[in-house]
């Protein structure tokens, strides 16, 4: 048997298999110093946001970011620290349930039926066996949990009408040209929206409680994300606006 | 005889690589979080440090910080290469880590592994942090016949198109020198998240 098989020949094959492997180990290199190809691109970014008004959006960045840190956080910290996290929950649950008819109609403007009609449902249970939405016994029902948020914006895409610039709204933050309107008329749709005309009232008065309430409550969400945002950021005007545009574009995909 | 022993063990050693690379992605995915989560959950005095080591050993994190950088690489001096993929690494991981940090050890959640190509892979998870579910997918890609981390998307966000933006945006009008300075101030900064750009 060893007379027939010569050295050579082992040293040939050995050869040959090192090759033969290493070409299915080494197709798949990853250098660090060559330039992406298409399939790298995977995960890149490929669409190009329109950011024209991007010197005003910065300046309005900074406004909202001094209002963000010194006039809304700390307010929210008291919040947070005096009052109980089953109240907060309370009161997250009752702005969530109140917004129901702008989730309704921005499935029903999709033709989404199924699902204006599981929010009907969740809006109804939770409004009677929940008391007025502060709390969710429609989580028991499998079939009504993670029904994706729609609003006017993601109608306003279904529709074609296009992103148009990225704008950032004192205050209100991040918001491109097609979402702003939306977000305007849902505010309009709102059960609780502040009319002017009646500041004087008791009633307003209520409203108003109601409002700040409702900002304290969407602020203990937001805010922790802000700051988290920004504290890992070079820069965090491009990473707001990255962020914002990147989850607009998934939940309009949705 | 002994060249016959090397070809066999070359042949296994090969095949192995290959054979490496059908094993489901989340499997090390799972191990590898599981012991991040108690890494950071521990007492130790420098959570950070433990991490990145740990993390280092089971992946190749340059790949995900070369990601971050993009095109951008090639405007960094060859000088500060090294410093800024360590510093782009330490910020990465504190904004990962920062998500994942809440009052009680998160829970997670694997989804099954999605297959997009032979070499690309994302595996959906759960993190319930105090009870609040935040999606996370992990794109993994085949490296070297190892499953490697290429980017991380919280809620829809990912850290790599994130990064990349800002980074597109610094090098505008910065040099790498720059960024070396802005990132060792975003690192050593305690109250940074209390500074104001203004």
């Amino acid at each position: 048997m060893k007379t027939l098989i010569n050295h050579s020949h082992y040293k040939k094959f050995i050869l040959s298999t090192m090759l033969l492997f290493s070409s299915g180990i080494f197709a798949d290199n990853f250098n660090l110093d060559y330039e992406f190809s298409e399939e790298e691109n995977w995960s890149d970014d490929t669409a190009v946001n329109s950011d024209p008004l991007e010197s005003i959006n910065r300046l309005v960045y900074q406004f909202n970011d001094f209002f963000y840190i010194r006039i809304f956080d700390p307010i929210t910290n008291v919040y947070v620290n005096h009052t109980p996290k089953s109240v907060r929950n309370s009161f997250k649950n009752f702005f969530v349930n109140l917004k129901y008819p702008i989730r309704f109609i921005s499935n029903a403007f999709q033709a989404k039926i199924k699902e204006s009609y599981y929010e009907s449902l969740k809006f109804g249970i939770n409004s009677t066996v929940g008391i007025l939405g502060i709390n969710t016994p429609s989580d028991k029902f499998s079939f009504l949990n993670g029904i994706p948020d729609e609003d006017l914006g993601q109608v306003f895409a279904s529709w074609g009408i296009p992103e148009g610039p990225f704008i950032m709204v004192p205050i209100l933050g991040p918001s491109t040209l097609r979402d702003l309107p939306a977000r305007i008329i849902a505010r309009e749709i709102n059960f609780i929206d502040v009319n002017s005309d009646n500041w004087d009232t008791v009633e307003s008065e209520w409203i108003a409680l109601l409002n700040t309430a409702e900002i304290l409550s969407m602020n203990e969400e937001i805010l922790p994300r802000y700051k988290s945002v920004r504290k890992a950021s070079i820069d965090p005007y491009t990473a707001l606006r990255s962020a914002y545009l990147q989850q607009r574009s998934q939940e309009i995909a949705k | 005889m002994n060249i016959l022993k090397l070809s066999f063990l070359a042949f296994f050693f090969c095949l192995s690589n290959n054979l490496f690379a059908t094993i489901d992605p989340s499997i090390q995915l799972k191990e590898t979080s599981e012991n991040v989560l108690n890494i950071l959950y521990s007492n130790s005095q420098d959570t950070e440090k433990e991490i990145i080591e740990y993390l280092s050993k089971e992946y190749n994190l340059d790949i995900i910080i070369r990601r971050t950088l993009g095109r951008n690489w090639n405007k960094i001096e060859e000088g500060h290469r090294a410093k800024i993929v360590k510093l782009i690494k330490q910020l990465v991981l504190l904004a990962y880590l920062d998500g994942m940090s809440g009052k009680s050890k998160p829970e997670i959640e694997f989804s099954n592994t999605r297959y997009i190509s032979a070499k690309r892979a994302e595996v959906p998870t759960t993190l319930y942090i105090d009870n609040k579910p935040i999606v996370l997918v992990y794109r993994l890609g085949l490296v070297q016949g190892k499953w490697e981390i290429l980017d991380i998307v919280i809620e829809n966000i990912s850290i790599v198109i994130t990064y990349r933006k800002q980074f597109d945006a610094f090098f505008t009008n910065n040099s790498s020198k720059d960024l070396v300075k802005k990132l060792e101030t975003l690192l050593t900064d305690e109250n940074l998240d209390q500074s104001l750009p203004l």
